[in-house]
């Protein structure tokens, strides 16, 4: 998993791309933003507030909260899968306290296996090559541990703001902080072949890459190459789970190309993940937005204007420690992105500045982003509102 | 009587038994402490009050005694009989027996109302000897066990260990002695002149059943009784949170749709033409993951409300590396503070009304000790007002609960203990509250000393005793049902905040409301939270006021949002058909699934039908049987049920539930039989 990307300049942490990516694609359809913390964005034609369209980590806001939980649930994700229809690994889920059971069945269904954290983050953490049930038991035994961060949804950039908080642990003999008894983990067939991720909104299969199997990131874009059944799967994969409108899957065949063998679905996550998109080719990440955003504008009832390549326009930056000291240092930061940025106001007591600020989407997106989630300066803002002043609206 | 009774010899003297209390105290094994059952008696004996309290050892090995349910009843029959009566015993011996007269007829009535049930359904099965035979096996089995033959000891008066502890005072008050022992072959046991306080403060952590006479009267508000619900017997054997997964399925059920249940409260329904819902606990189906996001960061929804001109408390982030900045905010915005986790849940961390810096400090001390405290948290202005839950559908406020901190009020007779025990009857009767009862916590007991009381005062009657500072339901609070009250202009505000948050169908907002009729420009009112969870419970059970059927105005909703055309009635009766997948074959799955049909009066059959399948049908009450669906997904400990597919068949007749074993090898029922006598 990289780290950071180089974006617009900067270098934008992985875990943000997503919502960098629907801001970018929000300002470069001319609209006008309101970007809260974790993530979280509101946009409209003509105001922020109410909103016409939103999202939070790149997730559109006709994915419900039932739906994006059910995601997180490696078992009912799974379940819900099978349902429709669509081929999976032969797994099953196991608790700590029946490890034993687990690797009687991963002798059953045959080395390798995959073990997965059964709730969590999507893409799930996973320990691949699991080849004994020496190794099933200290598969289970690392992703069994957990940490202070695990318990700060508020602080921690890692955890979706929609996912459910699991403050449960417990200490093992060694000392070690880790999961509640009852945590279930996910042992799968581990499926040789290619891995095709494929962003599904709505009913279209948007982009589909190959992936690396040691990095997890896309290496290869093969939208125009794979064979229609992978689309296909991939999107009655997605629509299995009602109230899903956008879901990344993951799918195993010999051959992306051809019908052939089997096609399994090894993953399907609530977030776009588009940090691992690009990696197979920059203009992935907005395209890939850009149908995000056009998803959620038609079930608005309205169509996206074309896109524009700069934006100019005033952003209200609230909830600052230090509104003077980071007014001084917010221009500098914008001369590195290629970006004009000027203090219009500041409001020190509520800790709050108006910018005026000139560039391209892409660049005010990165900056606001970063902005919000302290990694521009040594401050950190707690909303960034954004409006436009394009003569040609 | 043969037993030997130490004869103290009285002339005849009049005794009432003004107030009586029978208490079961738990035994701990760990420190080797013995459960017991104890009778505190105030008494007017030939005029002059006397108090004894009097006590019986459960002990482990000892089947003497029965503290269970039958004779718990039993007990607070005999206690409401005796309380108040004018007696005049001659000597210990005919007082005995005097009180053991009154015994024997609440015991026969109790043997023959059970012998008539059990006689009317073994007519119906038609089998009589095998039930004979089966009551001779049992008491077979007893003996080998060491235990009388007799199956229920219950009854026979004399075992019964809340009427040996009263027995066992009565002979204390007579003897004039401060304190003595009993033994005689039915009933062992000690009195002595421990005072309540004393008893209390010993035994408080350890009460388990507890009765007095005369009872207090039942709890009201405003000259009304508390709600009693419908539905509270069916959903009393659901799992403590079993409401949370249950209300919206039901809601399903009675509409038509069909279901198909996991694990974890997790279920998806669909029409006819298979369109699909997903619920899993309060995870809604009309909720956005947006409107999550927001509404569990408290300072996006802040900013969010701002914009919208809805009222919010002034306040601020900080990072649990930021304390002093933290103080010198507070400072700033002036006390009293409130101190809460920046993504916060379940009330966790949160500490209100901190009234100076110092206070700050160990407020703070506290957060970071909770399960969040290693998270941001916000610091805000704590403003005035009381706590009320609004629901939002849709655009509209269909409830306002407000809450009130856990009390108790005085009738110039009773404990506080007493009172706690008769509002948490009340409370067992309230289908949200019954897993939320007032408990002996330490908070509860500073809060009396703060008032410089304790369990065992007895405040003057319509003196109101606050239990708790904060107005917490789970921690004993009250709630009442107020949404006719509340003033157009709150309700405004509260859908003009929920409007603000994209994709919100269902909202329970917190507002701290000063007056509810009161124009929100005439009044300090703020929203404090925007819930994005479907709570329900708390808004369709309270504990006063007009209940709103909040379940059913979000599945309409729902049905709304997903196009599911719904009929215009829901079914008052259900018959189901269940097929539950599974770990439920040889675990005693179908026995504890027909115990649970019975409890909730449905009726209908349980069979296996495969190695791993079971299936069912179940017809009866839309509340029972769409309780015994959830029950099904539970099932007994050693089960793990997959899935349950539940769809509607058609009506059908039957006396009973029952378990058809017709398919089952004889090997396999032998094997059944024996495991059931062992366990």
């Amino acid at each position: 998993m990289t780290e950071a990307i180089g974006v617009a300049g900067s270098q934008m942490p992985a875990h943000l791309f997503d919502g960098y990516h629907v801001h970018r694609a929000a300002l470069a359809h001319g609209l006008n933003v309101l970007a809260l913390p974790r993530q979280v964005l509101l946009a409209g034609r003509q105001r922020a507030v109410p909103s016409e369209v939103s999202f939070a980590h790149g997730v559109p806001e006709s994915s419900t909260v039932a739906a994006v939980t059910f995601a997180q649930d490696r078992r009912l994700r799974r379940a819900m899968v099978e349902r429709a229809g669509v081929a999976v690994p032969k797994g099953a889920t196991f608790s700590w306290r029946t490890v034993r059971s687990a690797s009687t069945f991963a002798e059953e269904i045959g080395y390798p296996v995959v073990v997965k954290e059964g709730q969590g983050e999507n893409p799930s953490r996973a320990i691949r090559g699991v080849r004994s049930a020496q190794g099933v038991a200290s598969a289970f035994h690392e992703l069994r541990l957990t940490r202070p961060e695990d318990r700060s949804p508020g602080s921690n950039p890692l955890i979706a703001g929609y996912a459910a908080t699991r403050l449960g642990f417990d200490i093992d003999d060694e000392g070690n902080e880790v999961a509640p008894l009852r945590t279930r983990f996910l042992v799968e067939k581990q499926v040789p072949g290619q891995v095709v991720r494929t962003l599904v909104c709505g009913d279209d299969a948007v982009v589909s890459v190959l992936l690396d199997d040691s990095t997890g990131l896309g290496v290869l874009d093969v939208t125009q190459q794979c064979h229609p059944r992978i689309r296909e799967i991939a999107v009655a994969a997605t629509q299995a789970t009602p109230g899903l409108a956008l879901g990344t899957v993951d799918i195993v065949s010999d051959d992306y190309r051809s019908d052939g063998g089997e096609a399994l679905v090894t993953e399907v996550s609530e977030r776009p993940r588009l940090e691992t998109y690009v990696t197979a080719g920059e203009l992935l990440g907005e395209i890939a937005s850009d149908a995000i955003i056009r998803l959620q504008a038609r079930l608005a009832g309205f169509d996206l204007s074309s896109t524009r390549t700069h934006v100019s326009g005033i952003a209200l930056v609230e909830g600052l420690r230090d509104a003077e000291a980071t007014a001084e240092e917010l221009p500098v930061r914008a001369d590195a992105l290629g970006l004009s940025v000027q203090v219009v106001d500041i409001d020190d007591v509520l800790g709050n500045l108006r910018l005026s600020m000139s560039g391209t989407p892409s660049t005010i997106a990165a900056y606001g982003e970063l902005l919000l989630s302290g990694d521009l300066t040594t401050d950190r803002a707690s909303s960034i509102e954004f409006k436009s002043e394009d003569e040609n609206e | 009587m043969s037993d030997t009774i130490p004869r103290d010899t009285v002339t005849a003297t009049a005794v009432r038994f003004d107030v009586i209390r029978v208490m079961r105290v738990k035994g701990v094994p760990d420190e080797e402490l013995a459960p017991m059952v104890v009778a505190h008696v105030e008494a007017s004996v030939d005029g002059t009050p006397t108090a004894v309290l009097a006590n019986v050892d459960l002990g482990d090995d000892d089947d003497r005694y029965r503290a269970g349910g039958n004779a718990w009843k039993l007990t607070e029959e005999l206690v409401d009989l005796v309380q108040g009566t004018e007696f005049s015993f001659v000597d210990a011996e005919s007082a005995d027996g005097e009180l053991m007269k009154l015994v024997e007829p609440l015991v026969e009535e109790q043997r023959r109302t059970k012998d008539e049930a059990t006689t009317r359904k073994t007519r119906r099965r038609g089998k009589e000897i095998e039930r004979a035979a089966r009551h001779v096996l049992q008491g077979g089995v007893n003996v080998l066990k060491g235990r009388p033959f007799d199956t229920e000891p219950d009854r026979r008066g004399d075992r019964i260990a809340g009427i040996a502890a009263l027995r066992i005072a009565a002979q204390g008050i007579l003897s004039g002695n401060p304190s003595g022992t009993l033994t005689a072959a039915s009933f062992t046991g000690s009195w002595a002149d421990t005072s309540l306080e004393e008893f209390y403060e010993t035994y408080l952590e350890r009460l388990g059943a507890y009765v007095v006479a005369p009872t207090p009267a039942p709890p009201e508000h405003a000259g009304e009784p508390a709600n009693e619900f419908p539905d509270a017997a069916a959903i009393e054997p659901l799992p403590k949170d079993g409401t949370k997964g249950h209300l919206l399925e039901r809601e399903a059920l009675r509409y038509g749709l069909v279901s198909t249940r996991f694990p974890n409260g997790t279920f998806v329904v669909s029409d006819h033409e298979g369109r699909r819902v997903n619920f899993k606990w309060g995870r809604s189906p009309i909720a956005s993951g947006v409107s999550l996001s927001i509404c569990s960061y408290k300072e996006a929804t802040r900013r969010l409300l701002e914009r919208v001109d809805v009222p919010v408390p002034a306040g601020r982030v900080f990072s649990v590396h930021d304390v002093d900045k933290a103080l010198d905010f507070a400072d700033r915005i002036g006390y009293p503070v409130v101190a809460k986790p920046v993504a916060g849940l379940r009330g966790i961390g949160v500490v209100a009304d901190i009234r100076s810096r110092e206070s700050l400090v160990d407020a703070l001390e506290l957060y970071r000790k909770s399960e969040l405290g290693d998270d941001d948290f916000v610091i805000e202005r704590h403003v005035p007002g009381e706590d009320y839950r609004i629901v939002v559908i849709d655009g509209e406020v269909v409830a306002s609960v407000v809450r009130a901190p856990a009390s108790v009020v005085g009738d110039g007779l009773h404990t506080i203990a007493d009172l706690i025990e008769y509002k948490n009857r009340a409370r067992k009767l309230n289908p949200h509250l019954s897993s939320r009862l007032i408990t002996y916590s330490d908070a509860l007991l500073y809060q009396l000393a703060q008032a410089d009381l304790s369990p065992a005062s007895i405040p003057e009657s319509g003196v109101l005793v606050p239990l708790a500072n904060s107005a917490n339901l789970s921690q004993g609070g009250d709630s009442f049902e107020v949404v006719d009250q509340l003033h157009p202009s709150i309700k405004e505000v509260a859908s003009r905040a929920v409007e603000a948050v994209p994709g919100l169908g269902f909202c329970g907002l917190d507002m701290l409301i000063e007056d509810p009729a009161k124009p929100m420009s005439e009044q300090q009112a703020t929203v404090i939270e925007l819930n994005a969870h479907a709570a329900i419970g708390s808004a369709q059970y309270p504990m006063w006021g007009t209940p709103t059927e909040v379940a059913r105005l979000f599945f309409e909703a729902t049905a709304r949002d997903y196009g599911i055309p719904l009929p215009p009635e829901r079914a008052d009766e259900l018959s189901l058909g269940l097929e539950i997948k599974g770990r439920v074959t040889g675990v005693g799955y179908r026995r504890w699934l027909r115990s649970r049909a019975r409890r909730l009066g449905v009726r209908g059959v349980v069979k296996n039908t495969g190695r791993k399948s079971v299936s069912v049908q179940v017809t009866g009450d839309a509340d029972a049987v769409s309780a015994l669906v959830y029950l099904a997904c539970k099932g007994p400990k050693r089960s793990i049920p997959s899935s349950v597919t539940t769809t509607h068949i058609d009506p059908f007749e039957a006396d009973d539930f029952v378990d058809d074993r017709t398919n089952e090898s004889p090997l396999t029922r032998a094997k059944g039989i024996v495991q059931r006598l062992r366990s």
